[in-house]
């Protein structure tokens, strides 16, 4: 897998939590650490999936030790266009709630 | 199907005519309630309770009462539902928590008090301005088996009200049926599913009065999708034989231990369609599904995500297999300051692949006979409930197990305890049978250790 990919996912992944959890949020937070429940799960995911036109299982989310490791497992989701420079990861950020 | 977020006003906005909550003849419509609760929500800022204040309350269920928990999940307050059994202990517990209004009948306290027909006149007069503030809270009374009712303020989300994640596993949502509100009362057991029901967009059915006929009765009528059956009334239910032709998608138990008897008993009923959660009145630590059961019976389920539960014995955390207090970390938005890890009093162990499985009180830690005993008499065939208690206050000290079971299971069930007994090095336990529902118990449907001459243990939800 990229690197270059998944350093643009993990910043979109980022951005999008930023946005969620209304407060700054570091690569090696997790999820229920910065205030993650059963209701932020849905919205986080809802953001992420209009941003990077992907589906994300709830799992994915719950189980990843941190935002890093979630975005790699989100890198390896996307669609082999996307992993071989497809513009949709590049999308600015917008409200997409 | 994914899940979404939902609430009842945007089920309002889809569907104003759809019922919300019924109780007796009473049937309140979403577009009512939340028009109620927005009245409710103004007129409890409009007499002056700052953001995050406690609103005590003693309203029966019904649509007044999910009006109020609307409005003060809405516009930012805590709720403290009060049962009419806690007579005059409701006053001293409002002022326990810090209640600044209560609303129902008049309370023998300094809480203010105004019935809530009041309140909504005052709120359809206030400005209609919706504050922007985080999502109020509940504050639930542990029914515990200490005897003693102790108010448990949940932690408040850091955010604005937005309504529940909807997962059709729980049978609720703006296209399902209703949920079977089959006591009355307020706990987390109760309430919870109730509360989820109605947000997420099915309507409430308060059940009065509890008979396995009527809540049948209940769910064929309402065409129901979902209810909570405490574990002891889930024992009724396997004794009367008989379930709804109409096929719910959930039902929900817990608050206390069901043994497998009754648990498999049920599933043949039912289906494959219980649900089991384990916690405290301060949050719920895990739950199980009745495939997961199937598979590890006689377990509560995994921790959920974000939930680190270990088992200490003596303070000491305990591998795998191995009996000790179970011990919970909290989510980190589910935290207070007091209870980074919470001792729940409930002993247990962690399976290899992380199953809990709760085995009793934590209570005579010398080993904890009396609990390895209670889960053992558990697994035997046709008992519905056990308990095992140590009577300290006589000399020698007496362990009395007293247990339901159903008929012809007497005989064999004698014997099978004091054999169980002596594996576990208690001598001539003296052994209690009694037909199912005949121990006494708590409004929430759990044994009442007390009434039978138990030490008292520390809290439990």
């Amino acid at each position: 897998m990229g690197g270059a990919l998944e350093s643009e996912v993990l910043a979109r992944v980022l951005s999008t939590a930023c946005a969620v959890f209304e407060r700054d949020v570091q690569p090696h937070d997790n999820f229920f650490s910065v205030g993650g429940d059963s209701l932020t799960a849905v919205a986080f995911i809802l953001r992420l999936e209009a941003e990077l036109e992907v589906d994300v299982e709830a799992d994915v989310v719950l189980a990843a030790d941190d935002f890093t490791v979630f975005a790699a497992a989100l890198s390896a989701l996307l669609p082999a266009a996307s992993r071989a420079g497809d513009e949709r990861c590049r999308r600015p950020a917008g409200d997409v709630s | 199907m994914k899940p979404y977020i939902w609430n009842p006003w945007t089920m309002a906005a889809a569907a104003p005519d759809r019922p919300a909550v019924i109780a007796d003849e009473w049937v309140c419509t979403f577009g009512e309630l939340v028009a109620w609760a927005d009245r409710l929500g103004r007129g409890l800022r409009a007499v002056g309770l700052a953001d995050g204040a406690i609103v005590s309350t003693d309203i029966r269920s019904g649509p007044d009462f999910f009006a109020l928990a609307l409005a003060t999940a809405k516009y930012g307050l805590g709720l403290l539902p009060l049962n009419h059994d806690l007579g005059s202990r409701s006053a001293a517990l409002s002022a326990a928590v810090g209640a600044r209004l209560h609303v129902g009948e008049a309370q023998d306290s300094q809480v203010r008090s105004i019935p809530i027909a009041d309140l909504t006149a005052i709120g359809t007069d206030a400005e209609t301005t919706t504050p922007r503030c985080r999502a109020g809270y509940m504050v639930y009374i542990s029914s515990g088996t200490t005897g003693e009712p102790t108010p448990v303020i949940r932690s408040r989300p850091w955010y604005p009200y937005k309504g529940v994640p909807v997962h059709p596993r729980y049978g609720a949502g703006p296209s399902a049926g209703p949920h079977i509100m089959s006591n009355p009362d307020f706990h987390l057991g109760t309430l919870g599913p109730a509360m989820y029901a109605l947000q997420a967009g099915s309507a409430v059915v308060v059940q009065r009065e509890w008979s396995p006929v009527i809540l049948a009765g209940l769910l064929d009528q309402h065409r129901a999708d979902s209810a909570f059956v405490s574990t002891d009334r889930l024992a009724d239910i396997v004794d009367y034989g008989a379930w709804s032709a109409h096929r719910p998608l959930a039902i929900f138990h817990g608050g206390s231990a069901c043994t497998p008897w009754v648990k498999r008993a049920a599933m043949s009923l039912m289906g494959p369609v219980l649900h089991e959660y384990y916690g405290t009145s301060a949050g719920i630590i895990s739950e199980i599904t009745a495939e997961e059961w199937l598979r590890n019976p006689g377990s509560v389920g995994r921790p959920l995500p974000g939930v680190q539960v270990e088992t200490q014995a003596d303070g000491v955390p305990q591998p795998a297999g191995e009996l000790g207090e179970i011990c919970v970390r909290p989510r980190a938005i589910d935290r207070t300051a007091h209870d980074d890890l919470v001792r729940t009093g409930d002993l247990g162990f962690l399976s290899a692949d992380g199953y809990l499985f709760v085995v009793g009180r934590t209570s005579n830690p010398d080993g904890w006979p009396c609990a390895r005993l209670e889960h053992a008499v558990r697994g035997l065939a046709g008992v519905t409930d056990c308990v095992v208690v140590r009577q300290s206050g006589q000399l020698p000290d007496t362990v009395s197990c007293f247990v339901e079971a159903r008929l012809p299971h007497h005989t064999e069930t004698v014997t099978s305890i004091l054999e169980l007994a002596a594996q576990i090095a208690i001598a001539a336990p003296v052994v209690e049978i009694r037909a199912p529902g005949c121990l006494p118990r708590t409004r929430s449907g759990k044994v009442a250790r007390q009434a039978l001459g138990a030490e008292p243990t520390g809290t439990s939800g």
